[in-house]
């Protein structure tokens, strides 16, 4: 699962064997999950 | 029974029924909301949505957005359609919605494959997108009455009263009455008497009663006479959907006749 680092921009793979969330490029801790490229399916209601 | 025509504008009509029953009365109003099949956008694809809304709110919101088409009567609803729901062009229409920021997206962005179906308002903001952001959607919208779901309900403020009959005794006149009512259906003449001028306005909230002290007013409802307001949300004009309406009162009532036959 891709996420992105809102401090650097850059696109981050997060280590699940590591305790915590952290952005190996500049330590940021806040990161934001990308939108799938799937096609979403919804009713209009 | 009697139609007598008060007020027709392409959104609304108003009109006076005499000579008919509550519950005919309130057999059309019910019929104009929910009866009258009209067309609805149904399910969307969401391929980009980088805007600030939520992709559940884009949904919604076009929705919501009411359409018009030349032929109505060319497209059937999923359940009788000859697909049998399955979706085909005989009971859906395609659409696709494509903007890039900076700039709102209005309905009439909406585009439809068939050149007939139309958005009935252009307009209707749907969301602002900033620098950069995308929108893009493509889905169908399907033919169904309003007992489905309220975007496909075509007449949106209907009502009915009934006609009221202002009796005007013996006036002191005093004047208290056409000060009180909030309608101005009252009004002092020439020689200061009370007269109505005009009836169809009164609700029959009765204050002018309550302000006479010479218990000269009596406002009373005609019980065969109803006044109609029919007011759609622009996908038909008014007076095809009181049509429509009364069509598909007329179309059960000979359903339960057939019913009724058969069992004989």
């Amino acid at each position: 699962m891709a996420y992105r680092c809102t401090r650097c921009k850059r696109t981050v793979e997060v280590d699940y064997e590591y305790s915590g969330i952290r952005c190996p490029y500049c330590g940021h801790r806040i990161l934001m999950k990308e939108r799938p490229t799937t096609v979403k399916k919804m009713k209009a209601v | 029974m009697k139609v007598e025509l008060i007020e027709l504008r392409e959104d609304r009509i108003r009109f006076l029924l005499t000579g008919a029953t509550a519950a005919f009365a309130n057999g059309i109003r019910r019929a104009c909301m929910s009866e009258v099949p009209t067309l609805a956008i149904d399910e969307i694809r969401l391929y980009d949505n980088t805007s600030v809304l939520f992709d559940e709110q884009i949904s919604l919101r076009l929705g919501l957005i009411p359409l018009t088409a030349e032929d109505l009567d060319v497209y059937s609803s999923p359940e009788d359609c000859i697909c049998e729901g399955a979706g085909c062009p005989g009971c859906r229409v395609d659409f696709i919605l494509t903007a890039e920021g900076p700039k709102m997206v209005y309905s009439q962005d909406v585009v439809f494959t068939d050149p007939g179906v139309k958005v009935a308002f252009e307009g209707i903001p749907v969301v602002v997108l900033g620098e950069g952001e995308k929108l893009v959607v493509e889905g169908y919208a399907t033919k169904r009455t309003g007992s489905a779901h309220s975007k496909w309900q075509s007449g949106t403020t209907c009502g009915y009263k009934n006609l009221p009959r202002i009796d005007i005794g013996d006036c002191q006149k005093c004047g208290k009455c056409v000060k009180v009512c909030p309608r101005d259906v009252l009004a002092l003449d020439e020689g200061d008497r009370v007269r109505v001028v005009n009836l169809l306005a009164c609700s029959l909230c009765k204050l002018c009663i309550d302000e006479c002290d010479y218990q000269a007013i009596t406002v009373t409802p005609v019980p065969d006479s109803f006044v109609l307001t029919i007011e759609g949300d622009g996908s038909i004009k008014a007076k095809d959907l009181v049509v429509k309406a009364a069509e598909e009162i007329r179309h059960r009532a000979e359903m339960i006749g057939e019913k009724m036959a058969d069992l004989s």
